[in-house]
């Protein structure tokens, strides 16, 4: 186990709430969950994500134009008001997401393969490597993300410095748990074997190791994916995002706080699609992690 | 879910909170039958009555030094309560007696006389003399690099004190309101005062109890010359969001929300709450600097200010409460001209102009704004579209409230000003001559320096105001401004407060007129 880290809890959770990485034999009985139920998660996801990725186009309004008068309730052409400028919040909702969710999905990606990678050569190593690896990854650690995304910003635009910050405060996080499950792999006989066989060491890697982790790093992917996202709008509010008059849901919760009095969907509709995103998200990952990781 | 989120609704419960026990409190202390108090008593006897005033500020740029950039209004009320000033502002525009009773200009107009009332006391008991005046304002002058220069055409070292009570004070150029420079920033503190990290006497209306971060609370000063104001005791409480002053006010938390967002009047207006709107308050013009590329075109100028539609952007940003303006930067001062012709949304114009001016294939542009006063981004946001309609690309940079004044104002090509009630004169000295500490516009006019030398060297006060108009014009014509409109300053209160003062300046600050009824 790696040394004192204030992220330790983050770690055990995650093993738990995944329940993937074991040793591959018999399986927990919560595999047995009814089909469409097991489903649910990941197919909200995939429908929420075309939705987002969709949304520019289902929009009814350009999102730019003034419709209306501002700030005015929802009536039949715009059914959740307008916002300080006359926009159609609805149209705005709908085109706001894809900005913020691909740069959640490039910060998450980013984090998890060079976590992954990171904790494969790691676990694989042992020893001194894994030492250094693991002490690399407090240092990093020990700098709250958002303080760094922060200090990011004001160097690099807000985009880079949200996946600068989410590989360098979630890639540690990722390695360990890569490289203490690969500890426990390649303990595993199937391992052993392919070692046995004369196969290299990148080899069982990539052929043996790697595709027991799935579900694993899925869960994973998930959890980055929710911090980035996490980031990215906090970074935005602050107004190192996007610029207006750019349609975000993280800027339209800045720009709809003066009208909530008004027009409180200016903000609701924005603060709910953010949350349900992370909501879908996170528990659409965990379930895949629960699906994933068998052999 | 976001933590961002989470904060308003948490800061609302605080003061949900927070409102219940002040309203316990204030249930205490509230004694109608008695509104003159028991003298010098202390404010918890339960005999006064108590105005709960809201206004912006932020603790972390609260500042106790009455010299100093006046940056937060919860410090400037407080200074307006506990300090005495020379003049104030009247209705007209013009200077009213305060400390001063009587001022009188030598013929050339660069040496006024100012004798003082002579019933006015510090509350240490020492009268208020001549050398506690001069001290005073050779205070601020010497703190220009913090307030902008704002007596910077005084002479305060060949200033005098001629007697106990009267005081000689020089200018540099002719200036003939000289008294209206003066007014309501002129807080006197006793002679020798630099530390005012402790208590520091004042001979104001009220004197601080008690003072913490964010509540200051004031009572009456019994000693004060100018009468007994209504209110025996005051809390001020800084609170730096908008929407956070309504909300205490329509929880019962305060008795007055200043300076709130025009969303704020239809919830409040629900709830009887009264409504005062100072008009000409907000101004949020968009600046060129007449130094810089595309800028030092007047072409380009022109087609700026021709490219705005300011019907839409007073609807817009604020609601409808507020005028359309003649990009003159100050159209509720009195010298401002009112014979020039309303600028009309003209785009075809415009892009005839920027053709001659040779950007017949468009324009690229960043307008920088922040979030300092409420509706500011809101204004650039809108402004930048309307300027698409004329072939300009506005790419406009929200830039973070706490440096954009000393790091965008008065240095970026292109950015989104904000005045809140400035004299015309005091906006020249401050921004529009050649040598101003922050030049706005970069506007180095011979014309218009000599122009208003001129006028500051005319005693009668038509013939100031003719001079003033006539270098407006000039502004009119050829300055770096598109001042599209003026907004009402807004400031909401219980039912039971009236006669709040309702003027564009400073002048809203000095509440002690103020009686609480019903």
């Amino acid at each position: 186990m790696t040394g004192p880290a204030p992220a330790g809890i983050r770690y055990v959770s995650t093993r738990a709430d995944t329940g993937a990485g074991l040793p591959p034999g018999p399986r927990p009985r919560r595999r047995r969950g009814t089909l469409p139920r097991r489903l649910l998660a990941p197919l909200a996801a995939v429908t929420l994500l075309t939705l987002v990725g969709l949304g520019p186009l289902l929009a009814p309004h350009p999102p730019d134009r003034t419709v209306g008068p501002p700030w005015a309730s929802p009536d039949g052409s715009t059914p959740l008001g307008t916002d300080a400028l006359g926009r159609d919040v609805l149209s705005r909702v709908l085109a706001g997401g894809t900005g913020l969710l691909s740069l959640a999905l490039v910060a998450a990606l980013a984090a998890v393969l060079l976590g992954t990678a990171a904790g494969l050569w790691s676990g694989w190593a042992g020893g001194g490597a894994a030492r250094r690896v693991a002490w690399v990854g407090d240092l990093l650690l020990a700098v709250p993300a958002p303080v760094l995304a922060l200090v990011l910003a004001t160097a690099l635009s807000g985009a880079s410095a949200v996946v600068t910050a989410s590989v360098m405060a979630g890639a540690p996080l990722t390695a360990r748990v890569v490289a203490d499950e690969v500890a426990v792999l390649r303990r595993g006989g199937w391992v052993r074997a392919a070692v046995e066989r004369g196969e290299r060491a990148p080899a069982v890697l990539l052929r043996e190791i790697l595709p027991a982790l799935r579900g694993l790093a899925t869960a994973d992917a998930g959890l980055r994916l929710v911090t980035a996202l996490q980031l990215a709008a906090a970074l935005s509010v602050l107004g190192l995002g996007p610029q207006p008059p750019a349609p975000d849901w993280a800027l339209m919760l800045r720009e709809g706080l003066p009208g909530t009095a008004l027009n409180p969907a200016a903000l609701l509709a924005p603060a709910l699609a953010l949350a349900l995103c992370a909501w879908v998200l996170g528990a659409a990952s965990r379930s895949a992690g629960r699906t994933g990781g068998a052999r | 879910m976001t933590p961002f989120l989470r904060r308003p609704r948490a800061a609302r419960a605080v003061l949900s909170a927070t409102a219940v026990c002040v309203l316990a409190l204030a249930g205490c202390s509230t004694d109608p039958t008695d509104p003159d108090g028991s003298a010098g008593a202390p404010a918890a006897s339960g005999a006064d009555t108590t105005l709960r005033y809201a206004v912006a500020g932020s603790p972390a740029t609260a500042s106790d030094d009455p010299h100093g950039g006046l940056g937060n209004e919860s410090d400037v009320l407080r200074f307006a309560l506990v300090y005495d000033v020379l003049t104030v502002h009247g209705d007209d525009g013009g200077a009213e007696p305060r400390l001063a009773t009587a001022w009188e200009p030598n013929e050339t107009m660069d040496l006024w006389t100012f004798t003082l009332r002579e019933d006015a006391e510090f509350t240490d008991g020492e009268p208020v003399r001549a050398g506690d005046v001069l001290h005073s304002l050779r205070r601020i002058g010497a703190k220009a690099a913090e307030n902008y220069g704002r007596l910077a055409d005084f002479d305060l070292e060949n200033s005098r004190v001629v007697d106990e009570h009267t005081v000689e004070l020089a200018t540099r150029v002719p200036m003939a309101n000289a008294p209206v420079a003066l007014a309501s920033i002129t807080f006197v503190v006793p002679e020798g005062t630099e530390d005012f990290t402790g208590e520091v006497p004042g001979s104001g209306p009220y004197r601080v109890e008690e003072s913490a971060a964010d509540t200051t609370v004031l009572v009456r000063n019994d000693g004060w010359w100018g009468g007994t104001p209504d209110p025996g005791r005051i809390e001020i409480r800084a609170l730096a969001d908008p929407q956070t002053r309504v909300d205490a006010l329509l929880s019962g938390a305060v008795d007055v929300a200043g300076s709130v967002a025009p969303t704020a009047v239809a919830s409040a207006e629900e709830k009887d709450m009264r409504v005062v709107r100072r008009s000409g308050v907000t101004t949020y013009p968009f600046i060129m600097r007449t130094d810089t590329a595309p800028f030092d075109d007047p072409r380009v100028r022109e087609a700026f200010r021709l490219a705005a539609d300011r019907e839409e952007l007073v609807d817009t940003v604020f609601l409808g409460y507020g005028e359309v303006a003649n990009d003159l930067p100050t159209p509720h001062d009195p010298s401002t001209p009112t014979d020039l012709p309303q600028r009309e949304h003209d785009v075809e114009t415009a892009r005839e102009l920027l053709a001659e001016a040779g950007h017949a294939d468009g324009l690229t542009v960043t307008l920088h704004t922040t979030t300092s006063y409420p509706g500011m981004d809101t204004a650039a946001t809108l402004y930048a579209r309307q300027l698409e309609e004329i072939g300009v690309t506005a790419e406009v940079s929200v830039e973070p409230a706490d440096d954009y004044w000393t790091t965008v104002y008065a240095q970026k090509p292109f950015y989104t000003g904000y005045y809140g009630g400035i004299s015309f004169a005091d906006l020249v000295r401050v921004g529009l001559l050649s040598e101003s500490p922050t030049n706005e516009t970069a506007y180095r006019s011979e014309e218009f320096d000599r122009g208003f030398e001129e006028a500051m060297a005319t005693s009668d006060e038509a013939r100031r105001d003719e001079l003033l108009a006539d270098i407006q014009r000039e502004l009119w014509e050829d300055g770096g401004y598109v001042v599209w409109g003026t907004g009402d300053g807004i400031d909401l209160a219980a039912p039971h407060v009236h006669d709040l003062p309702d003027g564009p300046g400073f002048q809203r600050m000095f509440i002690d007129r103020v009686r609480l009824e019903g």
